[in-house]
């Protein structure tokens, strides 16, 4: 009787599960092995052959694809660890403020993150163009009279304040979620044995919350490895190599030079490497935690 | 003296991530040859509303509004699409022991880390075997990844009592009425997040559409907006551009003005309780 219960109850829990199973098999789980065994296959238009691991070969000897990390590579070391310190930074100012200022300085903040990045793309590339930036007349002022606004050089720099337009504000809106779910009585006890507010929210409130700045960091780091929209728009006002970054040479060997496997393996191992960045920023993370006796 | 710093700190931010906005709608307000003038003009005189006739009068051929509705049904039908399967999944996740649950559950979560570009073949090729190329099918189906839903609701689901279930299903409520008349309103914050975060992303995605759609009148916002900035002249038509721009996202600001008030009192609430 209680087992026949047990059974029937395991039963629904899987009805429960079903419409989720389905979608995922279909959206996730089949792509991915559809994907490693056309990664297996060589290609000349729509003939294809199958060639092992060849295509993975040629991607560790292809120089065009490594060099295509350089700009993940200075966002995940210089804008991210920035942009998530500022994100803290403001989270805490939002504690501090009165609640009514506070709430309509997170919506003016989290705005850009409703806005399409191809807006922000076209807005963004109007500042930084030469013709029309409305930064033009500070520019004359300190001196840079005529001086070229969007070259190539600046394009890494262009995209760091983009992203740090976009995702700031949403960023700083998560700490601050997580950071109304720390009991005030332990940010109280600390300020009654004298720890002053700053004090109080990094070395009380921030431990509390460090799960969440984890995944943070690499929701970041993953984004920064797949970053195409912000650099696709500048590519209308500036010429950039096709590998300008891994997402847009996977893109155009993919759909300009029709090279389908190639780029499904190139896929393939930006997923390996993409793991492997967040595995380590977990074992990072857990690692000082730990050294810290948390 | 120190709340004063802290208003200059948030102001000097607010000004960064405001002005942008602002310069956009100025803009999309001034006769195309005043817009690149000097100096800057943040309400614009003479004061025109041409460039918003053209974008709705489908100026050159790239029919904005119809774009919007699009991205409207698209972004709309992922959500709920999201929502209906990842709660009562992350339901039983958090709720139900079953063998090989933490490791089905940590799987799942672990597809999370799998960057886009890597699907992009795959499915392009299924879609086409399925007919699906160039439809609005095409959008609504493969960006469907409930995925980060049941990862981010199961972690609300833990939060409900036990006990709060277990009086519930001795009353003689079935599983399926605890989800739908107990737990779903107790979560309520966490699945509007989930629908919004789901919806803008399907709002904002560019690369996918870019792919699948060639009609047109099939073109979502993102998709739409590339081709009218590549339509006109970036100096000579900037207002016309920013008109077009403008009228794509002041609806969605605007409902996120109504949703975000919401939103943060039902988080603080949730907690607070």
């Amino acid at each position: 009787m209680i087992r026949t219960r047990r059974g029937r109850s395991v039963f629904k829990a899987y009805l429960f599960l079903a419409p989720f199973l389905v979608l995922f098999v279909f959206v996730v789980v089949y792509p991915i092995i559809f994907g490693v065994r056309l990664s297996l296959y060589g290609q000349r238009g729509a003939r294809m052959w199958y060639v092992g691991f060849s295509n993975y070969r040629t991607i560790l000897g292809d120089p065009r694809f490594w060099e295509a990390f350089k700009i993940p590579l200075f966002l995940l070391l210089v804008q991210v660890p920035l942009m998530i310190f500022l994100a803290i930074l403001i989270a805490f100012v939002y504690e501090r403020m009165p609640r009514g200022r506070a709430a309509f300085y997170r919506f003016i903040h989290y705005l850009p993150y409703t806005i399409p990045a191809i807006v922000a793309g076209i807005v963004w590339s109007y500042i930084f163009s030469d013709s029309m930036s409305p930064l033009r007349p500070l520019l004359d002022l300190l001196g840079f009279v005529g001086v070229r606004i969007l070259n190539r050089e600046h394009v890494p720099l262009v995209l760091l304040v983009i992203i740090f337009w976009e995702f700031t504000g949403y960023t700083a809106f998560v700490v601050f979620s997580a950071l109304l779910a720390v009991p005030r009585e332990y940010a109280e006890q600390a300020q009654i044995d004298g720890a002053t507010f700053w004090q109080t929210a990094f070395f009380i409130k921030l431990p509390l919350v460090r799960g969440v700045i984890t995944m943070l960091f690499i929701f970041n780091a993953i984004g920064a490895l797949q970053v195409f929209n912000e650099p696709w728009m500048l590519g209308a006002l500036v010429v950039l190599p096709p590998n300008y970054t891994p997402a847009m040479y996977i893109y155009n060997s993919a759909f300009a030079y029709g090279r389908f496997t190639y780029a499904t393996a190139m896929g393939l191992v930006l997923a390996c490497i993409t793991f492997l960045i967040s595995l380590y920023v977990l074992r990072m993370a857990s690692r000082q935690l730990l050294a810290r006796g948390w | 003296m120190s709340s004063f710093l802290y208003s200059l700190f948030m102001c000097i931010l607010a000004l960064f991530w405001f002005l942008p906005i602002l310069w956009m709608f100025s803009t999309s307000f001034k006769p195309n040859q005043m817009a690149a003038s000097y100096p800057i003009r943040w309400i614009p005189s003479p004061w025109t509303w041409e460039n918003y006739v053209t974008v709705v009068k489908v100026g050159r051929g790239i029919d904005i509004p119809k774009a919007f509705s699009n991205s409207v049904i698209v972004s709309t039908l992922v959500a709920i699409g999201v929502l209906l399967t990842a709660t009562p999944a992350a339901y039983i996740f958090a709720r139900v022991k079953f063998r090989g649950r933490d490791i089905l559950f940590w799987a799942i979560v672990a597809t999370l880390a799998l960057p886009v570009q890597m699907f992009y073949v795959p499915v392009y090729i299924i879609v086409d075997r399925m007919g699906l190329l160039d439809t609005l099918p095409a959008l609504i189906l493969p960006p469907i990844s409930p995925a980060l839903g049941v990862f981010l609701l199961r972690q609300f689901m833990l939060s409900i009592p036990g006990e709060l279930e277990d009086a519930a299903r001795i009353d003689g409520c079935s599983r399926l009425r605890f989800l739908v008349s107990i737990a779903v309103p107790l979560v309520k914050p966490a699945l509007v997040s989930l629908g919004l975060i789901t919806f803008l992303s399907s709002w904002n995605n560019l690369m996918w559409p870019l792919l699948v759609i060639r009609t047109p009148s099939k073109m979502t916002l993102p998709l739409a907006l590339a081709r009218f900035q590549g339509t006109y002249h970036f100096v000579f038509e900037a207002g016309t551009i920013m008109a077009g721009v403008t009228f794509a996202i002041m609806p969605v600001i605007v409902l996120f003005a109504f949703l975000h008030t919401w939103i943060i009192r039902g988080v603080s609430l949730s907690i607070e309780k």
